[in-house]
């Protein structure tokens, strides 16, 4: 405890006591010991988990379930009594995806109220914070996306729980190639104008050339716009064979809606993990001729036994099917789990430093059919390596998984690392 | 009553307007005469006296009846559904609408037929408001507008529209018809002729007039009674030969020369005192 | 050539909407002198009400007539309920409790329908037609035809009806008018009806159009600069406003970019406020502040 110094004597003796009483109070409650560390959000009995992500914003349809899942997974952990006798108490601020509002929401688990580990943002935001995140030790781990500046340079802070947006594109290209069998395709990209969009494009632009297609065009759709009649009319003059995209599901629908009205019909359409959301291709039904969507995450309805105990904490934690049944929730359940792992590896200490040498030694751990395995070594931070193609049921709404995820390891170049696309070629699916 | 109705009570009326008296304890009964007159310099208080009435201004202090019922704490558009009209003394008219559309205005506070049943246009609203135009259209005639009916009133001459603003004043039917300078910037002959319209006005209705005007010759033709503001205080109400003679309102206002050249007009006779008007303005 | 008029005529019809929305502003602005910035969250709301009133009566005719009925009632409400009580406050009061009102209806849109988009499947087809080597949409000429019917119609009202004439002279001549018996704060009531009722209209166009979100209700930021091109004061300057605004974002978009449309607007916008303050139909005399 610390005091004052220019409280008197007098009064600092009863509070003092006070304190001590208290913190004794609690310490018996708890079967913990009586270690807290409020600069690493950790008291006696509780620890703080920050977290910043659009709730009520235009991409909310991607951040709620993410967010639903790390509060779910933290729900059951204390259901059972917490980490090491703590509970883990998750504050989320919502920042709407605009990007000063997820810096001041980062910086406030940094100092003001500190978090011991935080996760959320979106790669515009992630770029805003990049800096401070390497300045401090609030150990970040990951988002529902990875902001390539988070990446580059190395960010001993940040551990990447997403699939990066190069191996969502170096499978996306091969695979889709491959199922249209053509020798030179002809291919759009769409992006919103975020970080991610533009790398995105950009790796996408490179790997089409790479296959020997072409990139007809670049599409930029706009949060909020009310439709993308530009972007129809042109699809609908240059027949491009298939549409590769990103954005948000908003982006997209008011997209689809726009192909529709231009009478563009059965286009095949590859999409980042962001857009694995079925009310997409369901906004246009004639528009879309087959619609995968390139992630590492299985939803929890398609992964199986393994969904199960993800299924049973959405239930606990009422919520429905279109919030949890949703490959974003199995992303913030992994990595609340992640977190819970390293935390809990840290004893009855648990500071950031601790959290953070603990992450550092996380290897192979198993996650089933819902994702790859996660390993972070003290000098690679790209904890997921492995995309599949998830395949869009119209029947059902339900997205299905297309082989296994080893199946598509040989396209992944582990971009962040070795900075070039060079070993990636078209035919690299098993 | 009917002539109670007519009958406007001012008392202990104060309006000030951070610390300035704009009216300081005025108090005034007009009797039923026809026409009243409201005469100071600039800056007298005869324009927050208006806006007292219309409800416009709320006073610091004192009270305004009309006909026994107190105007206070009513609204500015239910103090002119009472009967209380006014015209300003610049204009505030609809420059891009007609004539007609500007007089109507005045009329709706006739309209029975409810807001909806008015946009929906039903048989009973379209009757009516053929009635509200036939009424505007007799007003319009006594104005001598009626050829003008259907003119934008921005293309018109600054008389005219004076009279449009009385005309719309005149179709609400008032029981109290309040002028504001109804006759600056006008030329001798239309002066003469609003002078007259007045009147007319005024012996076949059952009305009121208090009037705010500079010309003197104007208010000593059509006045009976006059109330004599000088620095929001009253110094003087009375017949216009009382007031002419008073030696406070000379003082502050008409001056010697006035009160020498205008000593014998006749004060009653209407008809003559009008004829004098034009003869004073050519 | 073909692409270019396509991207005409679907600015015109975008921008169809923009004036739609624009009119409500400045209808409201000119009678109450009020800038009602919870203008672009009665377009949202009214699409969102389509969504729920089309399950709940099955069919879109019907609820497309429920909302033309209910969001004027509420326009009126909030008339009665927020903004004459602040009748007679500071303008700028006033003005900040429509941003409150605006922020309360985001949130209440949010807390009733959730953060996801919805779709309406409305009346309005969505396939395109030929003409010559020009695909149009069809839902694009039927907006268009819409909004002018809409525009013709209130044009009417606002010239020849006798509410119409109230609600002018009350916007000119606030003083003048209530001195001569006209109800102001009935007609203000009316001016936000009508205003919430053009906006209900936008809603159901774009609902059928677009994408049902609550990013609907940003649809007024651009709906702003086309009134402030067309002249704040004009309501042919609205509709004006609106489609040039609509076309120019269209061909900025397929010349340039999204982002470069956004830019080409408030250019756009800044040039004409340099040049010509008052708006391009606006009259000098009418600027209020």
């Amino acid at each position: 405890m610390k005091i004052n110094s220019t409280f008197g004597r007098t009064a600092a003796v009863p509070a003092l006591v006070g304190g001590l009483l208290l913190a004794s109070a609690c310490g018996s409650s708890s079967s913990s010991s009586s270690f807290s560390s409020p600069k690493d959000g950790v008291s006696a009995t509780e620890i703080t988990i920050g977290m910043s992500s659009d709730v009520t914003g235009p991409a909310a349809s991607n951040y709620l379930p993410y967010t639903s899942g790390v509060k779910a997974y933290f729900d059951a952990v204390n259901g059972k009594g917490g980490i090491n006798g703590r509970k883990v108490n998750v504050v989320v601020l919502d920042d709407q995806s605009q990007a000063p509002k997820g810096v001041s929401n980062y910086r406030r688990f940094v100092t003001q109220t500190p978090a011991l580990a935080f996760t959320g943002l979106n790669s515009t935001q992630q770029s805003a914070v990049a800096a401070q995140s390497r300045a401090n030790n609030l150990p970040f781990v990951g988002s529902i996306v990875t902001g390539a500046d988070m990446m580059k340079p190395f960010n001993k802070n940040f551990y990447s729980l997403a699939c990066t947006y190069p191996d969502q594109a170096e499978v996306a290209v091969a695979f889709m190639v491959e199922q249209l069998g053509l020798a030179a395709p002809r291919i759009m990209t769409s992006q919103t104008p975020v970080a991610s969009g533009n790398e995105w494009a950009s790796v996408v632009k490179e790997l089409v050339q790479k296959a020997g297609g072409t990139l007809v065009a670049n599409h930029v759709t706009e949060y909020g716009a009310l439709n993308e009649d530009v972007f129809g009319r042109d699809v609908a003059d240059k027949k491009p064979d298939m549409l590769i995209a990103h954005g948000a599901t908003s982006t997209a629908q008011v997209t689809m809606k726009s192909l529709a009205k231009f009478g563009v019909k059965n286009l095949p359409i590859g999409t980042a993990a962001v857009l694995q959301d079925g009310s997409v291709p369901a906004t246009a039904p004639g528009v879309v001729n087959s619609y995968y969507a390139f992630n590492c995450y299985t939803a929890p309805g398609a992964a199986g036994a393994d969904g199960e105990p993800l299924i049973a904490a959405a239930k606990a934690a009422g919520l429905e099917a279109k919030v949890y049944d949703r490959p974003e929730f199995t992303q913030g359940y992994t990595i609340a789990m992640v977190m819970a792992k390293a935390i809990e590896g840290a004893g009855d200490r648990p500071t950031r430093d601790a959290v953070q040498q603990q992450l550092d030694k996380l290897n192979e751990l198993d996650n089933g059919a819902l994702s790859p395995a996660v390993t972070f070594s003290p000098d690679d931070h790209v904890g997921i390596a492995g995309v599949r193609p998830y395949k869009y049921n119209p029947s059902s709404g339900a997205f299905e998984p297309v082989g296994e995820f080893d199946d598509y390891a040989g396209c992944l170049t582990n971009y962040y690392v070795t900075r070039s696309l060079d070993s990636w070629n078209k035919d690299c699916i098993k | 009553m009917a002539a109670d109705s007519r009958i406007l009570a001012v008392e202990n009326l104060t309006v000030t307007f951070g610390g300035v008296h704009a009216l300081n304890d005025v108090s005034f009964t007009l009797s039923a005469r026809r026409i009243a007159a409201v005469i100071g310099p600039n800056g007298a208080g005869k324009s927050t006296l208006f806006n007292c009435i219309t409800g416009v201004q709320r006073p610091t202090r004192g009270t305004v009846t009309c006909g026994g019922r107190s105007l206070l704490g009513q609204r500015p558009h239910q103090i002119a559904r009472q009967g209380i009209a006014r015209t300003f003394q610049n204009l505030a008219l609809l420059p891009e609408s007609t004539v007609e559309e500007n007089v109507l205005l005045g009329r709706y506070q006739h309209t029975r037929t409810g807001m909806l049943a008015g946009m929906l246009r039903g048989p009973r609203a379209r009757r009516e408001e053929r009635e509200q135009r036939e009424y505007v259209g007799g007003i319009l005639e006594d104005c001598g507008l009626a050829p003008l009916r259907y003119e934008e009133v921005r293309s018109l001459p600054y008389g005219v529209r004076k009279k449009v603003e009385l005309a719309r004043a005149l179709v609400q039917d008032p029981k109290l018809l309040l002028l504001d300078e109804p006759m600056a910037g006008m030329d001798s002959r239309e002066k003469a002729e609003l002078s007259d319209l007045v009147l007319r006005y005024v012996d076949d209705h059952d009305v009121n007039v208090l009037m705010v005007e500079h010309d003197m010759n104007v208010i000593m033709g059509l006045a009976e009674e006059i109330v004599v503001l000088d620095f929001g205080r009253k110094i003087a109400h009375g017949t216009p030969g009382e007031v002419r003679n008073d030696p406070l309102v000379i003082e502050a206002y008409l001056g010697a020369e006035f009160q020498s050249t205008e000593e014998d007009a006749p004060e009653h006779e209407l008809a003559q005192s009008t004829q004098q008007t034009r003869q004073a303005g050519e | 050539m073909a692409s270019f008029i396509q991207d005409i005529v679907s600015g015109i019809a975008t921008g169809s909407i923009y004036g739609l929305v624009a009119i409500g502003l400045v209808l409201v602005y000119k009678s109450t002198g009020v800038f009602n910035f919870a203008h672009g969250e009665f377009v949202a709301l009214s699409a969102f009400l389509l969504t729920s009133l089309t399950a709940a009566l099955g069919a879109g005719w019907l609820a497309i007539v429920a909302v033309l009925v209910i969001v004027p009632i509420l326009g009126v409400l909030v008339h009665y309920l927020i903004i004459r009580p602040m009748m007679g406050k500071p303008l700028l009061a006033t003005v900040m409790t429509t941003i409150g009102l605006g922020l309360a209806l985001r949130a209440l849109i949010l807390i009733l329908y959730g953060p996801d988009p919805r779709q309406f499947d409305g009346p309005i087809p969505s396939n395109a037609v030929d003409i010559g080597s020009v695909r149009i949409a069809v839902s694009d000429l039927l907006t268009i035809g819409i909004a002018v019917v809409c525009l013709l119609l209130f044009g009417l009202f606002f010239t020849r009806s006798s509410l119409g004439l109230q609600m002018r002279a009350v916007a000119n001549q606030m003083e003048a008018s209530i001195l001569s018996g006209v109800n102001a704060s009935r007609i203000y009531a009316v001016a936000f009806g009508v205003g919430a009722l053009l906006a209900a209209v936008a809603g159901v166009l774009l609902a059928s159009t677009s994408v049902v979100s609550v990013q609907l209700s940003n649809l007024a930021l651009i709906a702003f600069p086309a009134v402030i091109i067309g002249g704040i004061s004009s309501v042919q300057g609205a509709i004006v406003g609106g489609i040039l605004v609509g076309v120019l974002e269209k061909l900025a978009e397929a010349y340039a970019s999204q982002q470069a449309a956004i830019a080409v607007v408030y250019a756009v916008l800044l040039a004409v406020l340099l040049l010509r303050p008052q708006g391009i139909l606006g009259t000098r005399e009418a600027m209020r502040a």
